[in-house]
């Protein structure tokens, strides 16, 4: 498993991971906001580095992609 | 922001006050326990007066409170409704409120951490209202009344100081709210001319109870014009048909807080709450052309509802049952009622207030 989040949610994601003790959660951080954006916008941010560091964190290896 | 230091290990939290406990408050400030207003100090004799008027043991946790999942104990309940102001026989008011949010299906976790302003909303109602002396008539949902503003400000330090919910750190409302700071408030009985809503409820009328909500701040409805049932329904229900609220996107259930002069008047038309409720649904509804088509794509998606929207006329409803429209009456003399909208990702719970000291559950 591993969480997405918007950079600007980013600790407030890791302190309530931590308080929960699943402070191990990989996070993978993108860009904020992910709301009111267009559809279009928000796939293009899906870039190749996103879907490495996911996979990576899937595969237990964390990773901290931007994109 | 203003910093905030990290709070000291649970073993050096036992201060030493000598005299002036000017220090000791200070330093709770530092700790972030606070809500930024002075709090009484909690010294032990104090906690253990007021965990007397307790109906469960000092020791007993009555559930854990997300995020943190800290347990609830009398005691750490006591020290919070003592820093806030409160008196020993508001202590059973906290502890039926407490152990209502931790009910599955009011989602507290997601009270606590949302970027909504939500607040947690307390309504007293039956008997131990008048006992408590509480406010059910002018300015009751404002300050001003011992135990409405007591009994409100305990629950957001519990929230705070058990639950973890810190603002700006864990508890991410963008804004906030002035609610935030303590919200609570008594039924008026005496002048609705509907039964009590707990006797919705599943309460009888000698139960006293508490209703707790993740609650936005109310939203003042002035019709002083109408003076029959219906006008005075519709000005309600076109208040609440409003784009932006959590409502219109997951339903939830909501509060519409009659005046007594408004209530009595959409009575003596004929209408029953059960009746109000069903005018409210049916009429309090946002036409889909009131909302932009990006807008109405995140609405469909995340309330889950893209398919009915033909079957609703275009007109989307502000919740999925006339039921959940909670309907009571609060309030002095004046033509005002109130719409309090909520968070939605979640329902209100009732809790019984009990009145005898319960078993020992350790």
């Amino acid at each position: 498993m591993v969480g997405l989040v918007t950079e600007q949610f980013a600790g407030f994601a890791r302190e309530l991971l931590a308080q929960r003790n699943a402070g191990s959660l990989p996070l993978a951080v993108v860009q904020h906001p992910v709301g009111g954006i267009r559809r279009e916008e928000a796939a293009a941010r899906i870039t190749d580095d996103v879907i490495v560091a996911v996979v990576a964190a899937l595969q237990n290896a964390p990773a901290e992609p931007r994109s | 922001m203003s910093p905030r230091l990290a709070p000291p290990p649970a073993d050096q939290l036992e201060l030493e006050i000598d005299g002036d406990e000017h220090d000791a408050a200070e330093r709770f400030h530092a700790w972030g326990f606070t809500d930024g207003l002075p709090i009484v100090i909690p010294t032990r004799e104090r906690v253990d007066r007021m965990a007397a008027g307790a109906k469960h043991y000092p020791l007993e946790s009555l559930g854990n409170l997300a995020p943190r999942d800290g347990a609830a104990t009398i005691q750490k309940i006591a020290i919070n409704a003592l820093m806030a102001g409160c008196l020993p026989e508001h202590m059973p008011v906290l502890e039926a409120a407490i152990s209502a949010i931790t009910e599955p299906d009011f989602n507290l976790i997601a009270m606590q951490t949302t970027t909504h302003p939500c607040a947690l909303l307390a309504i007293v109602q039956g008997p131990v209202a008048l006992e408590l002396e509480m406010n059910f008539g002018h300015g009751c949902m404002g300050p001003g009344n011992r135990a409405n503003s007591s009994i409100g400000r305990a629950l957001r330090l519990i929230l705070q100081n058990i639950g973890g919910a810190i603002a700006g750190f864990t508890d991410k409302a963008t804004q906030g709210g002035p609610a935030k700071a303590g919200f609570c408030f008594a039924e008026n009985e005496e002048q609705s001319p509907w039964p009590p809503l707990r006797t919705t409820l599943g309460l009888g009328l000698e139960d006293s109870c508490v209703t707790v909500a993740a609650a936005e701040g109310p939203h003042n409805i002035n019709d002083h014009g109408s003076s029959d049932g219906e006008s005075i329904l519709n000005t309600i229900a076109q208040t609440m048909a409003t784009v932006g609220s959590n409502n219109l996107y997951v339903g939830g259930d909501h509060f519409v807080v009659f005046g007594p002069e408004h209530a009595q008047a959409v009575a003596k038309s004929g209408f029953s709450r059960e009746q109000v409720q069903r005018y409210l649904f049916e009429h309090a509804r946002v036409s889909v052309d009131r909302v932009s088509p990006q807008k109405l794509a995140e609405l469909s998606s995340w309330g889950g509802y893209a398919d009915q929207l033909e079957a609703w006329g275009g007109r989307i409803p502000l919740a999925r049952g006339a039921e959940l429209l909670r309907v009571l009456v609060a309030g002095g003399a004046g033509k005002h009622s109130c719409w309090i909208p909520t968070f939605a990702v979640g329902y209100s719970q009732t809790r019984r207030i009990e009145s005898e000291k319960q078993i020992c559950l350790l």
